[in-house]
């Protein structure tokens, strides 16, 4: 699936680091959603768009 | 693209510096994992002495260094690991796990495959094979397998 999950973070200062700390995965698992290689897991969506205060289809995108 | 407020900061440790939960294990730990192994060693290597009593000896320090490494790190995962670091409750979503997920199961039916060729080719040609040889084999197998594969899926996928 396609995402601007790169676009959020980069805007709010987040190494991908950061923002796997905040979402209990590993900083691997951050750059493969970015590059559309692996999509999250339902649970992992969520905390995605929790985490940037929005809502899932406003990340991804089929 | 609307700004979007993030929700409520979660601690983040500076970078290059590791997670509160993270911690080294005491020493009694590391004490503990040592007894654990070779414990556990030592019973293999007794054990089997004892079935193959005309060398007791032999066979239960031969066995007993074999399985000190696995057996070691039994010792760590059982004593020492529970004691550092946090608990992940997001492992599964991590990919290293659907890497590892992916690449078992595909070495899984790989294994399968060859064990039920092997079996055919064994009794069309008659040949016979030693269990020794065939347990290894299928354990080389299983595990080669499995390091490719994983391989294979973690350059694709990261």
């Amino acid at each position: 699936m396609d995402n601007d999950l790169a676009a959020r973070r980069a805007a709010l200062g987040w190494s991908q680091a950061e923002l796997a700390a905040r979402l209990g995965v590993s900083r691997q698992t951050v750059i493969s959603i970015e590059r559309g290689r692996y999509d999250p897991s339902l649970p992992l969506a969520f905390r995605i768009a929790e985490v940037f205060g929005c809502r899932i289809e406003d990340v991804f995108r089929p | 693209m609307s700004h979007p407020s993030a929700s409520s900061p979660v601690d983040v440790p500076p970078a290059g510096t590791s997670a509160p939960a993270d911690r080294s294990a005491p020493w009694w730990a590391w004490a503990g994992a040592t007894l654990v192994a070779l414990t556990v060693a030592a019973s293999v290597g007794v054990l089997a002495g004892l079935v193959r009593r005309d060398d007791f000896w032999l066979v239960a320090v031969v066995l007993a260094v074999c399985v000190l490494p696995p057996a070691a790190l039994l010792g760590w995962f059982l004593v020492v690991r529970p004691r550092t670091g946090a608990p992940e409750p997001h492992a599964g979503d991590n990919v290293e796990h659907r890497w590892t997920q992916r690449a078992a199961s595909g070495a899984f039916w790989d294994v399968l495959a060859v064990a039920g060729l092997a079996l055919a080719a064994s009794s069309v040609t008659g040949l016979e094979l030693g269990g020794a040889f065939a347990l290894v084999a299928v354990l080389l197998l299983a595990l080669t397998d499995f390091f490719v594969r994983h391989a294979v899926v973690a350059r694709r996928e990261s």
